[in-house]
């Protein structure tokens, strides 16, 4: 038997692995057979995981993700630390809900640097020479947010769709190396759920927003599942893609 | 903040004619305060007097003093 998505002898850099979904991503990758490099801000939460899963393919290492003027410095430590990369995850970032009234520019700004500036640092630095290897795979979790326009979700969606705009830039680019970039427009997964601004806004909506969900909430290893088939070589010439995975919400 | 100076502040953000609200007025009869109303108090909270307000607690107001006296 033959696994299409198998990742046997690939490093991959989890940036933003201590969201639900990031640990998610961490297990799935190291049972394909990954070797898996942790990144987040919050050094116990990174710890509580590696320790989960106890795990010899499993490292982390922690800075603070979202300051720019660090990652330089951070990202060069990691390649130095770990050596280079077949694939990168981007599952960091940050969501939020406000009216337009109230999105002011520093909130406006906050967001922009966790979903954009970070995302585009960080690929600047890992595909160095020496850091990234030809043929990789970089993947951004992006949202059906940034296709669609929604109540309160002016900043959100435009830090998504920027995200998106990025890896096609990026996918032209880095094809001369073979590097693929692509992102996943992901519906509502469980773990979003537990968010307390979204079930204050779904309570206020009266899930209306959900609803468009038709086959449901997603859980976070469907997300996995599609993030590594994109790292994986079954997908070797799919790039500059974001590609759908939110239920039907889009149709 | 007085009450007044929260009550301009709350007509000012949820675009409501100056002068329309008072601490007795019904949430129930003020046209403005729907489901987006709600969301930009819960925002107006948080920025302005560092309170996190809920969907529940939101749903428990009745008078614009019920939202003068959580902001406190």
């Amino acid at each position: 038997m033959i696994n299409p998505m198998d990742l046997t002898n690939k490093k991959v850099l989890v940036v933003g692995a201590s969201t639900e979904t990031g640990e998610t991503i961490v297990g799935q990758l190291l049972n394909l057979g990954a070797t898996v490099v942790m990144i987040d801000s919050v050094d116990e939460k990174l710890l509580s995981i590696f320790n989960h899963f106890n795990h010899s393919h499993l490292k982390y290492y922690c800075f603070n993700i979202y300051n720019n003027q660090e990652i330089e410095k951070e990202i060069k430590q990691v390649s130095i630390s770990f050596g280079a990369f077949d694939g990168l995850v981007f599952c960091a970032g940050k969501g939020g809900v406000r009216p337009l009234q109230l999105t002011k520019n520093n909130f406006v700004h906050d967001m922009m640097n966790a979903n954009l500036y970070t995302f585009i640092e960080i690929v600047r630095c890992l595909t160095k020479k020496g850091s990234f290897n030809n043929g990789g795979s970089i993947v951004a979790i992006s949202s059906v947010s940034s296709i669609k326009g929604l109540k309160s979700k002016i900043s959100y969606s435009a830090s998504k769709a920027a995200l998106d705009a990025a890896v096609r830039g990026m996918a032209a680019e880095l094809s001369d190396k073979k590097i693929r970039v692509n992102s996943i427009l992901k519906g509502w997964v469980t773990s979003d759920m537990k968010l307390d601004f979204i079930q204050d806004n779904m309570e206020l909506n009266k899930n209306e927003d959900f609803a468009k969900q038709i086959l449901g909430v997603i859980e976070p290893i469907e997300i996995a599942n599609t993030v590594c088939f994109l790292l994986s070589d079954a997908t070797k010439t799919i790039t500059g893609v974001s590609m759908l995975h939110d239920g039907g919400y889009s149709i | 903040m007085t009450n007044q100076e929260k009550i301009a502040l709350i007509e000012e953000t949820l675009e409501i004619d100056g002068g329309t609200l008072t601490e007795n007025t019904l949430l129930s009869e003020v046209a403005e305060y729907d489901s987006m109303a709600k969301l930009t108090l819960i925002v107006l909270c948080d920025d302005e007097f560092n309170k996190k307000l809920t969907g529940e607690q939101i749903r428990s107001f009745v008078t614009v003093k019920d939202i003068l006296d959580f902001m406190g």
